[in-house]
């Protein structure tokens, strides 16, 4: 994808709310876009029933929580991750996205307000000494498919560059990273890459960049100094699924284990809300139970299995890197990590200290509970 | 509603080999009840309704009566007229009839063919109440069931399968829904809907072949309990876990009073057993089947 042409043909409308229309993102992206200025309206309520697609771009203000826990999921353990929501919504089209079956707001809605989020983290990271604060914008929409027209994340390293505690992670399945490489101070910031087989990510991530595309931007941005990270996740577990992910595997075996902040593993998980409202997929019909949080998994021991398989293949290929798994039930965490635990859990597992702006309601999925191997 | 639409002078006494030969545009019905005979002979029944509004003054509500009063040989019959426009004269037809929610297929269908007839498609939502018994379409409903491939439609109106069930196999090869109805005619109606559902997976599932999946259906049906044996074919591995589970459960307590459960779905970690007891003797069996399993039960944390 080429940044600019790809929006240009991508995105057709461009609106800010009044308060945030001043600013200079909102300009930036609006030069970027070919426009002299935004539609200005006084709310997205506004926003005309025909432009209420994905062809249309929202600047708004920070609403709510600038900061937030991430929802985890019930019954599973939680890694207390906080998630900004600078970018909500995407285009890449994914069949597993479950924002399909719950975001009931077309256009893609950009927060340009940064200092609210900026403060809101620097006072997390105050009322928690000594803590690590993992803080991503990948939650609700792709960290980077709109940055290079907005520039937020830039503002948000160079924010947290003087807080080396404060880990914040850029998650994306685009190769947007060219303009942030030549930052000053990139602080502990991390830029992460989700992966699936390219025989995947063609049939399930239409419009996203390549592999080979994402792993280039990988290695650009360690070049410049960043450290990366990977998610497996959704893993999908077709036919051939272990000489697929082994392939993808091994062509991170040129990245410095040190230099990779953290993998992540998670197999597919959905609601039967989300599978009645896509269109059918063939890998949604494979065998799945329904876990303590609703959503339909595959087998408990076939989960395992992926997960050693993976975390094998891993290790084999980049050494030893902090592995950990995206809402999982304690009882796979202990049945894959029950040698050891990959990931400094002790420190992640204890509940980060929201001062009560940030408390919001959506509170982590579960009481965080120790996953580290027990006895048997 | 007009202010008399009823026309405010009671009822009049017309032919009704007459009526038989107006217009029917509002010839819906084909299930309506009729008091008995003896009771139609003596003149006691609802009075036909004509649409005074209409040149012809057809008959709104009352052909089955007709039909009925006619075979008996009765030659007149008491009519009333109503003024309203064609949406009040079919909401009367609908209010006199009285069997929201009753319809058959083929009076839905002749419903909703009057409602286009008549022009009133415009004003179908507000016959949903009158004709389905719930809010929605008439028209869109009558649409879906027509939607349906014949063998389906057949199911729907013979109430073998709710309409929504049945769009669910709407995808499915003709031969593959043939063996189903054939064989749906002896199941339950819910045991009809789980069996079309694991269908439909089957088919999304991985395009299988319609000989394949027929094989499915027909072992599931030889089998005392159909959706059972094919949701052990759709889901092999959970039913090769349950397997193995009663297989170890069996072995290791049989006899002995001691229920063993898995966690819901094999997921979790968690094992549960339940038993009571009443002597010593029966305290100490319960034990002793505990222990043979204590020795075993790494084959049990496998399947988790």
């Amino acid at each position: 994808m080429s940044c600019l042409s790809y929006y240009k043909s991508r995105f057709t409308r461009f609106y800010a709310e009044r308060a945030v229309a001043g600013r200079e993102a909102v300009g930036r992206a609006a030069r970027r876009l070919g426009l002299q200025t935004p539609i200005v309206i006084e709310s997205r309520e506004e926003l005309p029933e025909e432009h209420r697609n994905e062809h249309t771009l929202v600047a708004v203000p920070t609403r709510g929580n600038a900061v937030d826990r991430c929802p985890g999921s019930r019954g599973h353990v939680c890694c207390n991750y906080l998630t900004i929501d600078l970018y909500a919504g995407c285009t890449l089209g994914c069949s597993y996205c479950i924002m399909q079956s719950y975001r009931n707001f077309a256009p893609l809605v950009v927060n340009v307000e940064t200092e609210p989020i900026i403060a809101a983290v620097q006072t997390i990271a105050a009322a928690n000494p000594g803590r690590r604060i993992r803080v991503g914008t990948g939650q609700i929409g792709d960290s980077l498919q709109l940055d290079p027209l907005f520039e937020l994340s830039r503002e948000l390293i160079e924010a947290f560059a003087a807080e080396p505690r404060v880990e914040l992670e850029l998650k994306t399945k685009t190769d947007f990273v060219d303009h942030l490489l030549n930052l000053p101070r990139k602080g502990n910031a991390i830029i992460a890459f989700s992966l699936n087989p390219p025989e995947l990510v063609g049939a399930e991530e239409p419009e996203t960049a390549s592999v080979e595309r994402r792993l280039a931007a990988a290695e650009r941005a360690l070049e410049a100094g960043y450290r990366v990270a990977f998610h497996f996740d959704p893993i999908i577990r077709v036919a051939e699924w272990q000489a697929w992910y082994r392939a993808v595997i091994e062509r991170l075996r040129g990245f410095p284990a040190e230099r990779i902040a953290w993998v992540s593993l998670g197999t597919v998980r959905f609601t039967t809300a989300l599978r009645d409202a896509v269109p059918p997929r063939a890998y949604m019909f494979d065998e799945f139970v329904p876990s303590r949080d609703g959503k339909l998994r595959y087998l408990q021991p076939e989960r395992v299995e992926t997960y050693r398989y993976v975390r094998r293949v891993l290790e084999r290929a980049i050494g030893r890197v902090p592995v950990y798994l995206c809402m999982e039930s304690p009882a796979v965490w202990r049945r894959v990590f029950a040698d050891r635990c990959a990931f400094p859990v002790g420190s992640l597992f204890a509940p980060l200290k929201l001062p009560d702006a940030q408390r919001s309601s959506r509170g982590p999925g579960q009481k965080a509970r120790d996953p580290r191997p027990s006895g048997r | 509603m007009s202010s008399e639409p009823w026309g405010g002078n009671g009822s009049t006494m017309r032919s009704v080999s007459e009526l038989l030969l107006s217009p029917t545009d509002f010839d819906l019905f084909s299930e309506s009840e009729t008091p008995d005979e003896r009771l139609l002979e003596h003149g006691v029944h609802a009075p036909v309704l004509l649409w005074a509004r209409a040149k012809d003054r057809p008959v709104v509500w009352g052909w089955t009566l007709l039909r009925r009063l006619s075979a008996l040989g009765i030659g007149e019959v008491a009519t009333v007229s109503v003024w309203g426009d064609g949406a009040e004269a079919l909401a009367l037809a609908l209010r006199a009839e009285g069997r929201a929610g009753a319809y058959s297929w083929d009076e839905l269908r002749r419903i909703g063919a009057g409602i286009r007839r008549l022009g009133l498609t415009r004003a179908d939502a507000q016959f949903a109440e009158l004709v389905m018994g719930r809010r929605g379409s008439v028209l869109r409903e009558v649409e879906r069931f027509e939607a349906l491939p014949e063998v389906l439609r057949t199911t729907v109106r013979d109430g073998m399968l709710d309409l929504k069930t049945a769009e669910r196999g709407a995808g499915l090869r003709e031969s593959v829904l043939g063996v189903f109805v054939e064989g749906a005619a002896r199941l339950s109606f819910s045991q009809r809907r789980v069996i079309l559902g694991l269908l439909y997976e089957f088919c999304v599932l991985g395009d299988r072949p319609a000989g394949e999946v027929i094989g499915y259906m027909r072992t599931a049906f030889a089998d005392p309990d159909p959706p059972a044996a094919l949701r052990a074919l759709r889901f092999p591995r959970l039913s090769e876990l349950e397997r193995r589970f009663g297989e170890i459960r069996d072995r290791n307590l049989s006899g002995s009073g001691v229920e063993l459960q898995p966690p819901p779905g094999f997921e979790g970690s968690a094992f549960q057993v339940r038993f009571g007891f009443e002597t010593r003797a029966q305290l100490l069996k319960r034990l002793e089947a505990l222990q043979k399993l204590e020795s075993r039960c790494d084959e049990l944390f496998e399947l988790l």
